[in-house]
């Protein structure tokens, strides 16, 4: 017992010394604490309050004291009480900060509430965790709340028998826990489900804190207005009254104390009076100054909105001209101004001005959606050398940068085109055209996808010159490959490095764009081709977001239109168009947008056909005789130009309808939300969509024409027969000699002879490689009329006597191929953006308009099909099946064609560029178009059924002519035995030749996908042995990895287990004794036998190898995954057959060449 | 004639010949049997070395016409072929020679052993064997050369050792019976070559050595026997092992 009690004592005294320290401790930290904020609240009284009455400050002196010295007692809790009184009675000595009547002498609190404030001070000083108190401003959550009573209950939490803790056995903390686990289950619940709701309230609370903010700057101003005069008030009556105390004084003779005549002024009823009036007065002065402030906006509003729009800079800062003309005519309009008579000359002015303004807008807005301007800008180096301009291409990133560039391009990553730029802009080109510019890629690689706007296919002011190989086409695959050559595939250029990172890099804009999460790097279908509506959304800065998109690179500035202003000049399409939206909507024209693009979209869509033929022409034009001259050799570039100029054509009318769309959501928007323009329009959610209808008829109905004149064989060949026999054989090569240009062959027939001979000697010299006359006779070319001649020019005028003429091609029936693809994409894509906006904008009309203009109009891609299936493949077939049987049933069909001297090839030269047998040249050249057109034609249809048999049935037909061929050569020779084996043997030399690395090699060099052949290698005579054979014989995998089978584990063990296997079954041929050699009978071929064979083997297994990369898919093959098209697996085997072919014509020749050494 | 004679195989030839023969055209028909006569004349080009004079010849080394041919059928023919195929396709028919050849050779050496051949009439000479041994290098070099250009197809390591493996095949027949002995019992294991083989030899008269096959019978049970002897002391080895554990 007494030990327990000596326990209990010592327990107990160590209790009550830790809860001494406790106490001494937080009474220390309360004093410091609250000695801080004392010295914090005297700083600001004192910062506030220096001019007021001085009793105040007093009493708040005397109140620090007292808390102090009640800190410093709150040391010892039983003197709580004694504390407190005094406190009170400082307190009320004590003039509150807040109290508002000072001049009276009031205190701010009641006794018992400044007591009960004490009180409270105290007790969250010395009772409550000093965790909570801190700065409201660090809010802590219902978590930590939670955790900081847990923490103070675990100081004296033990544990009972139970074995729970004091917390788990707390009824009120497990309450407390669970419901923050409820409220943050609702919290993440309502994050995630009303994700944008929030967004949208977080945006809402912005605006209510900037609102508040400028509140409260408003009521501070007013502060410190009332202080200050306060301050004027109390100097002048202090000064009065001092006056009036002196002459007092002189009168009595007694000085005036010290602040009594502030005690006077503070008291005096007429000073509340005079400042009553005072603020009058101020409130009429500024009511004064406000209106001439406005009136000098409306004043000096023309004036700036000229210098803005032409000033001496040459920049139309359009935006920044009409925020400054809607500021003025609000003010103008605005009740106190519009009263005024004197103005009215300003107002016509100004109205003058927004007359201007809306002029220039509809210009601006024209030369957005035609792709006159907000084009970005194209980088220009100079390179010499197209091995430099690959590698330019390939790693762009390491490309110069120029310093105009460096200092704004902080939101381009990098430049991506290397090309020279050449402008075909309206009519005022100017002289120093031909001199290529320094522009800039698009500044805005907008993550806003943008299908038809490639780094490489240009829009409408930029040309690639000569450069054909940074051109579309530089994408063009093997020649041999026919299903390669339509470089125009989106999807393809969609893989391309340049565009990936172009797609990459981002600008204000494309962050902005984020929000719609189109940039997840995913598929084609998933990206958005609209602005996203948050972005829209937002509202645009007029001045600054004018300045980011403004183009002050391009020197060469665009017409002048309206009364000498040049029109504003832009990098950033999306940007551009919300300014331009904008600046509409503010000046009340954009209702009448409709009806103003609605008059000229056709005149448009024609002129931009009308830049692509120029542009095309003169880049034909620009062409030297030798690089006409090596193009005239490649049968695979015949109509690269052709596609090019096509491909040109689909990507302006995809980004004009690109744009057109983009306006559309911009104006739908505007129109949706302005409730003041909305009474103008009668359906804003339809707005704009007669003009994208006229637009996309006007594209097809061009398209269509520029299709029937590339497909119209007979007038078509009748017509460039013509031009071509009209010319003299020496004008053909010129550049005016297609009845393009005649007014300026007039001009130089007036100048007689001379200048002819002129003309040729430089034409001579120029072929000469002269470089002098070469530069004179560029600079000759009249491209500043290019234009202009084009003008009247149908595209079928241009097509028969320009574009065919100038390529060296004619019109075929079979180029409906070449374009569909390119047709099928374009029509998918603008259906897809239309749907996408009228999801976005909520329009109704599309649906109903979309049938009624099917039902009117024919679209391109529909008559690309017709002309495909009533024309295109019936003569496919027919001329297919045809000229491979006159191939086949040739003399010499199958014969090694005469080559040049081994010694003239490289030795490394790839097997897949050696020629074949005739037969088998005839027999790839006829499928060529067969198998592009299988890619063209949508799969599982009708027509690519039938394509996918014709091409089976020409196979087919192919094989079973060469088969005989093949036993022609091999049938009762020792090899084609030994190989075929008898008995046991039975295809065992032929699996074990497969098994060969060489055999492999061979394989791979013919481009083979050994992954896919397994069961192939061993050939199927192989593959029946396979099924006789034990395991350990059992044929090795092409992908197997090497020594994991009975082979051996290193490289000659497994040469030697192979070699002895081949051994076994050559054994009776190595045996060279003379009674046996006599004994065998021997049947070998000839040399030339052999040479056939191994031609025939080639030609049979690169036909196999090009037929079957044919039937790839090429956009899963540029991802790295090989797939056949759909619905070709019995064409496939056909090849397969073919291919087996050519494997065993292979193996023979090896087995007879080792029989004949 | 002669062309479309060239066309077919040599069985073609000669019905071709008789049935000139059979239209009286005589001249025709000889050109053609001569032409066929050629054809067969070409095959087998590497089994007439055994029959070589230069494997007898005891003034000097000289390498065997058959194999000048063969060279010179591997140069010619790789020329040929890839004037109208592929480089790859032409080196491919060509890529096993390099272990054929020496397969070819060790065939030869076989046939020597023997005593078949040249050999009947006069016996085979120092300068013989090594005529046979240049005719490997010789080979090689050849064949190096001729498939060198598509270096994927000609494995040079493998190659190698194949034609090492024939040279020391040749290489057994100049060593005397004590040295064969030596070689036999420490090369035995090694699978190199077959029992069948050394056999041959050690019953083949060479230059430097009268044929002897007791004693390789005498050795191959000598050898049999420490087989057997290190079996039986790995297993009671192992038994021992087994025991403890």
């Amino acid at each position: 017992m007494p030990k327990k009690k000596k326990k209990d004592k010592d327990k107990q005294k160590k209790k009550d010394a830790k809860a001494k320290a406790k106490a001494d401790k937080e009474a220390a930290k309360a004093e410091k604490k609250k000695e801080e904020k004392k010295k914090d609240k005297h700083d600001k009284k004192k910062d506030k309050h220096d001019d007021k009455d001085p009793k105040s400050a007093e009493g708040a002196a005397a109140a620090a004291a007292a808390a102090a010295d009640s800190a410093t007692k709150a040391k010892n809790p039983i003197d709580a009480k004694k504390v407190r009184k005094e406190l009170q009675e400082k307190q009320q000595q004590y003039v509150s900060p807040f109290s508002d009547d000072l001049d009276e002498g009031q205190f701010g609190f009641g006794d018992d509430q400044a007591a009960d404030l004490a009180d409270l001070e105290h007790m969250l000083n010395v009772e409550v965790d000093e965790d909570f108190f801190a700065e409201p401003r660090y809010f802590h959550t219902l978590r930590r709340v939670i955790n900081v009573l847990g923490i103070q209950l675990n100081d004296d939490a033990y544990d009972d028998q139970s074995g729970k803790s004091l917390l788990e056995r707390n009824p009120a903390y497990q309450n407390l826990q669970k419901q923050a686990s409820v409220v943050e289950s609702a919290i993440e619940h309502m994050s995630r489900v009303y994700c944008n709701a929030l967004n949208r309230s977080v945006i809402q609370v912005g605006r209510i804190a900037r609102e508040f903010d400028d509140a409260i700057g408003k009521v501070e101003g007013l502060r410190r207005q009332l202080r200050v005069i306060q301050e004027t008030i109390g100097a002048r009556h202090r000064a009065a009254n001092k006056e009036k105390l002196d002459k007092e004084g002189e009168t009595s003779g007694d000085a005036p104390e010290e602040g009594q005549g502030d005690m006077i002024v503070a008291s005096t009823p007429s000073a509340h009076m005079s400042l009553r009036e005072l603020w009058m007065k101020k409130l009429e002065s500024e009511a004064l100054l406000s209106l001439i402030a406005k009136i000098n906006i409306v004043r000096e509003a023309p004036g700036r909105f000229d210098n803005l729009t032409a000033g001496e800079h040459k920049n139309c800062r359009i935006g920044a001209a009409t925020l400054c003309l809607t500021e003025a005519l609000n003010t103008m309009f605005s009740d106190d101004v519009s009263q005024v008579d004197a103005l009215s000359q300003i107002l016509e002015n100004l109205m003058t001005r927004k007359g201007i303004a809306a002029s220039i807008l509809w210009e601006t807005l024209e030369d957005i959606l035609y792709l006159r301007t907000a084009n970005g800008s194209v980088l220009d180096f100079e390179v010499s050398d197209t091995s430099t301009q690959q590698q330019l291409l390939q790693d762009p990133l390491k490309q110069p940068i120029d310093k105009k560039q460096e200092k704004r391009s902080s939101a381009v990553e990098s430049p991506l085109v290397v090309q020279k730029a050449v402008h075909f802009d309206g009519e005022s080109v100017a002289e120093d055209q031909e001199k290529v510019e320094q522009e800039k890629l698009p500044m805005v690689a907008r993550r806003i996808y943008n299908p038809f706007h490639k780094n490489y296919v240009l829009l409408c002011v930029e040309d690639t010159g000569d450069r054909d190989d940074l051109s579309v086409d530089s994408q063009a695959s093997e020649s041999s490959d026919g299903s390669n050559k339509d470089e125009l595939d989106y999807q393809e250029n969609e893989n391309d490095e340049n565009t990936r990172r172009m797609k990459r890099s981002l600008s204000a804009e494309s962050m902005a764009s984020d929000e719609g999460g189109d940039g997840d790097g995913q598929g084609r279908r998933e990206r958005k081709m609209m602005i996203p509506m948050s972005v829209v959304k937002t509202e645009v800065d007029l001045v600054a977001d004018e300045m980011r998109c403004y183009d002050f690179e391009t020197t060469q500035l665009s017409k002048q239109s309206v009364q000498q202003r040049y029109l504003p000049r832009y990098t950033d399409p999306v940007l551009s168009l919300r300014l331009v939206t904008d600046c509409l909507a503010r000046i009340g024209q954009l209702p009448l947008a409709e009806s103003i693009l609605l008059k000229n979209v056709e005149a448009e869509i024609k002129s931009v056909i009308q830049k692509e033929q120029a542009r095309t022409f003169y880049r034909l034009d620009r062409r030297k005789p030798s690089q006409r001259m090596r193009m005239r050799g490649k049968a695979a570039d015949e109509l690269k130009d052709l596609r090019r100029h096509f491909m040109a054509i689909l990507s302006s009318f995809g980004c004009i309808m690109m744009r057109l769309s983009h306006f559309a959501e911009l104006s739908r928007t505007i129109l949706t939300t302005d409730e003041e323009l909305s009474e103008h329009v009668r359906y804003p959610s339809n707005f704009l969509r007669p003009v994208l209808d006229k637009a996309y008829s006007c594209m097809q109905s061009e398209i269509k024409d520029f299709l029937r004149a590339c497909l119209q064989e007979h007038i078509s060949s009748a017509k460039v027969a013509q031009a071509a026999t009209s010319a003299e054989p020496k004008q053909k090569t010129k550049i005016f000699s297609f009845g393009v240009l005649e007014t300026d062959n007039e001009e130089q027939g007036k100048k007689g002879e001379s200048g002819d001979s002129k003309q040729d000697r430089k034409h001579d010299s120029k072929q000469e490689g002269d470089p002098e006359v070469q530069k004179d006779d560029d600079e000759d070319l009249p491209k500043e009329n290019t234009l202009a001649r084009f003008k009247e020019m149908p595209v079928s005028t241009f097509v028969f006597s320009v574009l065919f003429p100038m390529t060296e091609t004619t019109p075929q029936v079979q180029h409906a191929l070449v374009f569909r693809r390119s047709i099928d994409l374009f029509t998918d894509i603008t259906k897809t953006q239309q749907e996408e906006l009228a999801q976005l904008t909520e329009e109704t009309s599309i649906p109903a308009l979309a049938r009624r203009r099917s039902e009117r109009h024919e679209m391109a891609i529909e008559f690309l099909d017709k002309a495909i299936e009533d024309t295109v493949l019936p003569k496919l077939q027919t001329q297919g099946v045809n000229n491979t049987i006159i191939m086949t049933e040739m003399q010499d069909a199958f014969e090694p064609p005469a080559e040049a001297n081994v010694y003239a090839r490289a030795d490394k030269i790839q097997p897949l560029d050696v020629a074949m047998v005739h037969a088998c040249e005839g027999m790839l050249a006829e499928t060529e178009q067969l198998f592009m057109a299988i890619h063209r034609l949508p799969p599982g249809g009708s027509m690519y059924t039938q394509l996918v048999q014709i091409l089976e049935f020409l196979i087919t037909t192919f094989n079973s002519i060469a088969q005989p061929k093949v036993d022609e050569i091999c049938v009762d020779t020792t090899a084609d035995e030994l190989l075929e084996g008898y008995g046991d043997d039975k295809g065992k030399l032929s699996v074990a030749l497969g098994k060969r690395d060489a055999f492999k090699m061979l394989l791979n060099a013919y481009e083979f996908d050994l992954d896919l052949m397994d069961d192939e290698i061993g050939t199927k005579v192989g593959a029946d042995a396979n099924g006789k054979d034990d395991d350990n014989n059992s044929p090795e995998k092409g992908s197997k990895p090497k020594g994991d089978d009975d082979l051996g584990k290193n490289k000659i063990e497994r040469f030697g287990a192979t070699m002895k296997q081949e051994m076994e079954l050559l054994k009776e041929y190595l045996d060279f004794l003379p009674f046996h050699q006599e004994s065998l009978d021997y049947d070998l071929i000839a040399d030339y036998e052999l040479k056939q064979a191994t031609c025939l083997a080639h030609s049979l297994l690169k036909v196999a190898s090009i037929m079957e990369g044919r039937l790839k898919s090429r956009a899963k093959a540029a991802r790295g995954t090989t797939r056949l098209l759909e619905n070709t697996k019995q064409l496939h085997d056909t090849i397969k057959t073919l291919k087996s072919m050519g494997m065993k014509m292979a193996k023979f020749c090896h087995v007879e060449v080792l029989l004949q050494l | 004639m002669l062309k479309s004679c060239c066309n077919c195989k040599p069985g073609c030839a000669l019905s071709l010949v008789f049935s000139l023969l059979r239209k009286e055209c005589f001249i025709e028909s000889y050109l053609t049997l001569s032409s066929s006569l050629l054809i067969f004349a070409r095959i087998r080009r590497m089994a007439p070395v055994a029959q070589s004079t230069a494997l007898c010849a005891k003034d000097a080394v000289r390498i065997p016409t058959a194999v000048n041919n063969v060279s010179e059928y591997i140069t010619g023919t790789m020329d040929y072929l890839r004037e109208s195929t592929s480089n790859a396709m032409a080196a491919y028919a060509f890529s096993n020679a390099g272990q054929y050849i020496p397969a070819c050779l060790m065939s030869t050496v076989r046939v020597i052993a023997v005593g078949e051949g040249i050999i009947e009439r006069a016996p085979l000479t120092m300068n013989g064997i090594e005529c046979l041994d240049r005719s490997a290098a010789v080979l090689y070099k050849d064949l190096k050369a001729a498939i060198g250009f598509q270096s994927h197809f000609f494995d040079i390591e493998v190659t190698a050792v194949a034609f090492e493996q024939a040279a020391t095949f040749t290489a057994l027949m100049e060593m005397s019976i004590e040295e064969l002995a030596e070689y036999y019992t420490t090369h035995s294991q090694s699978e190199e070559f077959s029992d069948d083989d050394f056999e041959l030899m050690f019953r083949m008269d060479g230059p430097r050595r009268v044929g002897d096959d007791r004693q390789f019978k005498k050795l191959k049970n000598v050898i049999k026997k420490r087989k057997k002897e290190k079996e039986e002391k790995k297993e009671a080895a192992d038994l021992a092992a087994a025991g403890i554990t």
